[in-house]
This record gives structure tokens, C-alpha cells and sequence, in this order.
């Protein structure tokens, strides 16, 4: 086959993108908040390690508020992390 | 040795292979969840920064196609591995600072990669690397042209 090494290049790379859409993340994060007097999930896990309460802020936020993470919507757990500082969110 | 030179177009073949999947996955990946990609750098304890992370979260996964685009042909194969050994430098560094310097380890998510630790993925990075360098090498070799530029008297 003349054309091989390009139609076997060419597979490789749609391979590619099926592994990419594959391994898209639609599972929770495992990261809750009290937002508010609300528990929401985080849309990524922003503990990781032991050491500090893992804590975040939003980035648009003007009063830059500390939320303490936990492990369920119960917030009766908080999440441990190895990053001293508060994870920034977008 | 009579072995790797009578293979090495084939061995530089299956690099570039490697290259076109790691390349395009983590491209597409990091355009796909481009939020979780600036978050990731955004909060990153050696780059971290908001213009950083918002240069970072665009030129690293159209660089990364780029590259994959390249290797496809065999035209600008030998520019994709230039490419490709840039990127793995560049990443190789950034996981040799981040294992070495960094004051904390940050998460290392997103697909198939994050079941690694930071010290595997260096070590990963690292042959990836090696392996980019020896395609380049090999590719020289078969196009006849010399590693290093010999002086040439006049």
C-alpha cells in the first residue's frame, strides 16, 4: 500500500481524539462547599496531600471569601491538602 | 547495531506514532476541559499567575496539535520532532521543578496521566524526551545529514 505510513499516521491521530473524548470527566469531584448556606460541588478537586484545611476562594469574588472543603454535601468532614494557600477558582 | 540501521526508518516511525497520539490526546484534552487546564496552572506553585495561566491554557494544546499535525507528513516530520522535543523539555522541566522546588504538589489531573505520580511523570517526560532526541537523530542520519556541522576548509 502505497499511501500506509500516511493513512496510519492519520489513524493515530483519530485514535487521539476518541481517547480524548473517552477520558472527558463526568464524574463529581468529590469537593463540596457551604456556599452560601448551600452545598455545592466544585466542578474539579482542588485538595490533594495532608497537612492543611483545604480551602478555596473565587477569583471574582472583591471580598475574597474562604470556603473550608469537605468531603460530602452533609459538610460534616473537611478535606485535608498538602497547598498552604486557599485553591483560587476562576 | 546492523539491526537498528537496517529498522531505523521504521523505529523513527513508531516514535512519531507515539508522538501523534501523546500529542493530539493532550492537546484536544486540554481544549476540551480548558477550565480545569487554567485552573491547574492558575494555581501552580512554580508558574501559578494570571497571564501565565491564561498564555499557557492557548498556546500549550494548539502547539501541542501543531506538532501532532506536523509528524502526520513526512515533509514536516523532521519539524515536528524539533517540536516535539521542545515540548517534552519544556514539560520535563516543569516536572523536575515541580518534584525538586516546589514548596507543595500540586494535582496533577486529566485523563490517562493523572494516575501518575509526579515522579513518574518525570521519569515518563524524561524518556519521551530521550526518545524525541533519537528520532531527530535518526531521521538526520537517514536524510544523510551530518549530526554535528563539520568545518569545511576553503
Amino acid at each position: 500500500m502505497k499511501n500506509l505510513k500516511l493513512i496510519l499516521a492519520m489513524l493515530a491521530f483519530i485514535f487521539a481524539i476518541g481517547l480524548s473524548f473517552a477520558f472527558m470527566g463526568d464524574t463529581g469531584s468529590g469537593a463540596w462547599i457551604n456556599y452560601n448556606g448551600v452545598p455545592t460541588e466544585l466542578e474539579l478537586d482542588p485538595c490533594q496531600g495532608n497537612g492543611n484545611d483545604c480551602k478555596v476562594v473565587f477569583e471574582d469574588d472583591p471580598n475574597q471569601t474562604e470556603y473550608t472543603v469537605y468531603t460530602d454535601d452533609t459538610l460534616s468532614q473537611t478535606r485535608k491538602s498538602n497547598n498552604p494557600e486557599p485553591y483560587i477558582i476562576p | 547495531m546492523k539491526w537498528y540501521q537496517k529498522h531505523r526508518e521504521t523505529i523513527v516511525q513508531t516514535a512519531c506514532l507515539l508522538f501523534i497520539v501523546l500529542f493530539a490526546y493532550a492537546g484536544l484534552t486540554k481544549l476540551l476541559e480548558g477550565h480545569l487546564f487554567y485552573d491547574s496552572i492558575r494555581n501552580s506553585p512554580i508558574l501559578g499567575g494570571k497571564a501565565m495561566a491564561s498564555l499557557a491554557s492557548w498556546a500549550l494544546p494548539l502547539s501541542e496539535l501543531a506538532v501532532a499535525l506536523l509528524l502526520i507528513w513526512k515533509k514536516t516530520r523532521l519539524i515536528g520532532l524539533y517540536g516535539a522535543a521542545v515540548l517534552m523539555l519544556l514539560f520535563t522541566g516543569y516536572t523536575l521543578a515541580i518534584v525538586f522546588f516546589a514548596p507543595y504538589r500540586p494535582c496533577s489531573c486529566g485523563g490517562v496521566i493523572s494516575l501518575l505520580s509526579w515522579e513518574q511523570h518525570l521519569v515518563l517526560n524524561a524518556i519521551l524526551l530521550l526518545l524525541a532526541l533519537m528520532a531527530i537523530w535518526s531521521s538526520l542520519k537517514n536524510k544523510g545529514i551530518p549530526w554535528k556541522k563539520t568545518p569545511q576548509g576553503r
